[in-house]
């Protein structure tokens, strides 16, 4: 892996026209924004003319008066995720066979994160919702109606009371009079041509193909106009926190509050979110957003070098996933919830096999799969940064890759949104020190190579091999640095890296892209993480607690 | 043969009365074209659609052996030579340009993919504008829909869900999201028919009414909900009529359905050559079936990092990705083994296409014609070399029911691959002028 040692002198002023040569949002780089320039991407489905909606009139620079009321960003109509599904149905009808992990196409994201909310529902999709309604639907009259029904199934008494109840759990509100006579009448008329437990099936698989299941519904209220900024009605404020807080659908205990009114004032809700990351179920939001911030589905579909990496296997790669989750959530959930110890460990959660490639002995005392604490060198490694999962999702078969590994570092770390290639220039994301010295390249490959050569201490499946250089985030309050642990202990201090965690975590909450109109919630947020001491579960609550989260706003 | 009952669903017979609102800026399948194009008897019986990943080899690479922009093909390129048995029903047309993708402001190297059917700039979406989807109606969903049938979209490993990894649209940002599981693929098209008489009526009696509660419940919620949420159920609301339709539909076909068989994921990285075959075999006899006259399989996405050939037993066994191997190459092409893994990947791709034309040629039609005869087929790929969008390389073949005068290569340097586009349309029966973005296109390509 040969290159150019070190690279040019950057001064002061070379550096700005290098990143404002890179930089892809509109006006001058300035290091300190995040995320380059969201506000231009709120036109969905509806926007007539593709890239023609520049008079957005929350556009770039325009400052919020965040004492004037509310102000919150355009969301979209989405569907349930993957994820979101799975868990859903399980806690719904008790089935763990993750359909839509199994069978369901892949999730549109946006803003970084899974969210179904741009484009509508294909055919294939719908095909898709049918055949696991019809299969969920089946094996729960089989298998769990009886823990929701002791009556007779022919009863239509019965199928009323189940209707109402199973209802209000599968729509996450309680139905109308009116929607119960129509369920209750699918019911009777299946009853009338086959039997109870045919109707009993039915009503199930139409609940699971209903809009009121698949979408996040969001209400304008009789007299609002959809460009006002509306609150959050109590039930589709329960589903908004428990699809955050839980990846899933929320409890008794919440639709309860939200009916009780509880969810109107912030210590109800307050006290109802802090429960909820109290539960198991916040498992599932760790590694749903760990996993998709970490890029790291894909990792079990890798293709490693076998000569060169002869261990290299599907159960490697679920072990290298399965630390990283299992790390997080131990930091998060059951430790102390810093930033910083996510950047800074120089402990994991690994098995027999991921402790191999750290080259330290397996875990004592191992618990769920084999899974256990186990201690690092602490000089070789630092937190996630350091996971083989993270190390080898970003390189190739054979090789280390600078630019996914940098590109993390800027992108998922600071926040800063790189201008992708310009067109008709050869792009290559192998590694080629060339770069530096292309003119056409230069501007963003300077924010990015330098980091990833500091990577090279770790080869394609994270093994330490002390081939790394030193490295410099350039535009950055972390500057030059001697490797990645050194790295890491200066991102895990950097107030921009705070604040990018913060954006991090409102993109996925939100599931959009933050726009202008949100900075007044974000500011808040990330005030609050830093009251905090960069707590992650606080920044959830937060979160969850923002304006962005108790307002609606469904048009510009 | 056996003779068996399957779904079908000739739209037009459906059209009429069916009056299903418009849905306002959003594109709607089938129900909402109620407007057929009366499509000429003659026309090419099948358009089907074969996307290969990645950007086309050098043009010294697939340029074939001749003299100026129209002559006849006497030999193919080396990495080519799957495709001699069907030379004399090729018609090879370089240099187009993608002139909507040219235009568009948008950077990044694979968005080309969502420019290719449109013919249209993208709409961006996601943070830095980082994801572009197609923005409005794919061609074969266009003349599928005024034909007045239901396309079949097929995908192996098309991987995410987003602007690089979709060739098919309803309107924009309205991607197609194809079936990519053969298995899936084909009990979508028979395993209803697979079912005792009985059975069946049984299902689809109660798929129906629930179908009809969910409709009920689309309608109820879109009163309360914006215009943006509103115009998404709508397009969700004409699905399910769809497929109401389509399960009320009962049309007799004279053939006998093989399953592609299981046993395997075909998801993975190391059954993806097999996966295409099966795609290609369910898709063969979608078609012979007559269940649809427009097909498509977008073999991977655009810039392909998920596919490494680690294939031996398909005579490949690279250990790079396959957007590694391509871009290895447009870095270092003088390098011989580097030259010679882009050569192996490009001869193993053109060997997926020449399945296709080989199981096409297989299926007899009747009449002493084969599949092959009666069909227009596109071969086409997102990018050209080096990620530039001129110099393109489009592959059509068979005789489209005589009307292409195969066995040729034909140039047209400067033209907007739009141009293209209107010839598919022509050749299926269908009078356009003009497709995708009217300033993108001057009309159909003199094809000879």
């Amino acid at each position: 892996m040969g290159r150019v040692r070190g690279w040019p002198a950057l001064t002061a002023a070379t550096l700005g026209t290098l990143l404002s040569g890179c930089y892809s949002g509109m006006g001058d780089f300035d290091p300190s924004a995040q995320g380059g320039d969201p506000a231009q991407d709120s036109q969905g489905p509806e926007g007539d003319d593709a890239g023609d909606d520049a008079g957005d009139d929350s556009g770039d620079g325009e400052t919020v008066d965040c004492s004037a009321g509310p102000s919150v960003g355009v969301a979209p109509l989405r569907r349930l995720t993957r994820s979101e599904y799975d868990n859903t149905v399980r806690d719904l009808l008790g089935d763990t066979t993750q359909p839509a992990h199994n069978n369901f196409s892949p999730d549109e994201a946006y803003g970084g994160f899974a969210a179904n909310a741009i484009a509508p529902i294909s055919q294939t999709q719908l095909d898709e919702y049918a055949a696991a309604a019809d299969s969920l639907s089946t094996t729960f009259v089989e298998t769990g109606l009886g823990d929701y029904v002791d009556c007779p199934l022919s009863d239509t008494a019965c199928a009323t009371q189940f209707v109402t109840e199973f209802g209000r759990r599968a729509f996450r509100r309680p139905l109308e009079p009116v929607e119960v006579d129509e369920y209750v009448a699918l019911y009777e008329d299946t009853r009338g041509a086959w039997d109870g437990a045919t109707g009993f099936r039915l009503v199930v698989e139409a609940m699971l193909m209903s809009p009121n299941f698949l979408y996040q519904v969001q209400t304008v209220p009789d007299g609002a106009s959809e460009s006002d900024i509306i609150p959050v009605l109590p039930y589709e404020l329960a589903s908004r926190v428990s699809y955050f807080v839980w990846s899933s659908m929320p409890d008794d205990a919440l639709l309860t509050a939200a009916g009780a009114g509880e969810l109107d004032t912030p210590e109800g809700l307050e006290a109802q979110i802090r429960r909820m990351l109290d539960d198991d179920r916040a498992a599932d939001t760790i590694a749903s957003f760990t996993e998709q911030w970490m890029h790291l589905e894909g990792l079990g579909d890798k293709v490693k070098d076998a000569e060169l990496f002869p261990q290299w296997s599907p159960a490697l790669a679920e072990s290298m996933e399965h630390e990283v989750l299992g790390f997080a959530d131990e930091v998060i959930r059951k430790g102390d919830g810093s930033l910083e110890t996510l950047l800074t460990a120089s402990w994991t959660m690994g098995d027999e096999a991921v402790a191999e490639l750290y080259g330290v002995a397996g875990p004592e005392g191992q618990g769920e799969g084999g899974f256990g604490r186990i201690e690092l060198p602490a000089d070789e490694r630092a937190g996630l940064l350091t996971q083989v999962g993270f190390l080898a999702t970003n390189a190739h078969a054979a090789e280390n890759s600078w630019v996914h590994r940098g590109l993390f570092v800027r992108e998922n770390l600071l926040c800063q949104t790189l201008a992708a290639p310009p067109i008709g220039v050869e792009v290559n994301d192998a590694n080629d020190a060339g770069r530096l010295e292309n003119e056409e390249c230069r501007g963003c490959h300077q924010m990015i190579d330098p980091i990833g050569w500091a990577f090279d201490d770790y080869d394609p499946l994270g093994m330490f091999v002390d081939e790394g250089e030193p490295g410099e985030v350039s535009a950055s309050e972390v500057g030059a640095f001697d490797d990645v642990v050194a790295l890491a202990g200066a991102l895990a201090t950097d107030p921009m890296v705070h604040d990018c965690m913060a954006t991090q975590w409102f993109r996925y909450a939100a599931r959009r892209a933050e726009t202008p109109a949100d900075s007044c919630a974000l500011d808040q947020i990330k005030a609050n993480f830093g009251a905090s001491g960069q707590d992650i579960r606080e920044l959830i609550v937060a979160v969850a607690m923002s304006e962005a989260f108790l307002y609606h706003k469904a048009s510009e | 043969m056996t003779r068996r009952t399957f779904s079908s669903f000739n739209r037009r017979n459906f059209l009429r009365g069916a009056g299903v609102a418009t849905a306002a800026g959003m594109g709607l399948p089938f129900l909402s074209s109620l407007v057929a194009q009366a499509a000429d008897e003659d026309r090419a019986k099948r358009l089907i659609i074969f996307f290969t990943p990645n950007e086309s080899i050098d043009r010294e690479h697939w340029l074939p052996p001749g003299n100026g922009d129209n002559f006849a093909l006497t030999a193919l390129p080396d990495e080519m030579a799957s495709l001699e048995p069907y030379r004399d029903q090729l018609l090879m047309i370089g240099d187009l340009e993608m002139s909507s993708r040219l235009d568009d402001p948008h950077p990044g190297g694979h968005i080309g993919i969502g420019h290719l059917l449109v013919g249209r700039k993208t709409t961006p979406i996601g943070p830095n504008e980082g994801q572009q989807w197609g923005s409005g109606l794919s061609v074969d969903q266009y003349i599928a829909q005024q034909l007045g049938m239901d396309p079949l979209t097929l995908g192996v490993r098309v991987s995410g869900s987003n602007g690089n990894s979709r060739i098919s649209y309803l309107g924009d940002s309205q991607p197609v999201i194809p079936v990519t599981d053969p298995i899936v693929a084909f009990d979508n098209l028979f395993a209803d028919a697979l079912l005792p008489a009985e059975e069946l009526a049984a299902l689809k009696a109660q798929r129906l009414s629930v179908l009809d509660r969910v409709a009920g419940d689309l309608n109820r919620i879109k009163s309360r909900l914006s215009t943006e949420a509103r115009n998404k159920l709508d397009v969700h609301t004409t699905m399910i009529r769809d497929l109401e339709l389509k399960i009320e539909s009962d049309q007799v076909f004279d053939c006998d359905p093989t399953s592609p068989g299981g046993g395997m994921d075909y998801s993975s990285n190391a059954n993806f050559p097999t996966a295409v075959r099966r795609q290609v075999d369910v898709m063969i006899q979608a078609l012979g079936c007559g269940i649809t006259d427009v097909a498509s399989i977008q073999v991977g996405n655009s810039g392909a990092g998920n596919i490494t050939p680690i294939w031996p037993e398909e005579g490949i066994d690279i250990n790079v990705d396959y957007h590694n191997i391509v871009h290895d190459y447009n870095n270092d092409p003088g390098n011989g083994t580097i030259r010679n893994r882009r050569e192996q990947v490009e001869t193993f791709f053109y060997g997926l296409f020449a399945y296709l034309l080989e199981q096409l040629r297989a299926t007899p039609e009747g009449d002493g014609t084969t599949m092959l005869d009666n069909s227009l087929v596109l071969w086409m790929k997102p990018i050209a070399y080096k990620h530039r969008f001129d110099q393109f390389l489009f592959m059509l073949a068979g005789s489209a029911n005589g009307q292409l005068n195969t066995g040729r290569f034909v140039s047209f340097p400067g033209q907007p691959h739009n141009n293209l586009l209107v010839n598919l349309c022509n050749m299926m029966g269908l009078d356009d002028t003009s497709y995708g973005d009217a300033q993108y296109c001057t009309g159909a390509l003199d094809l000879g």
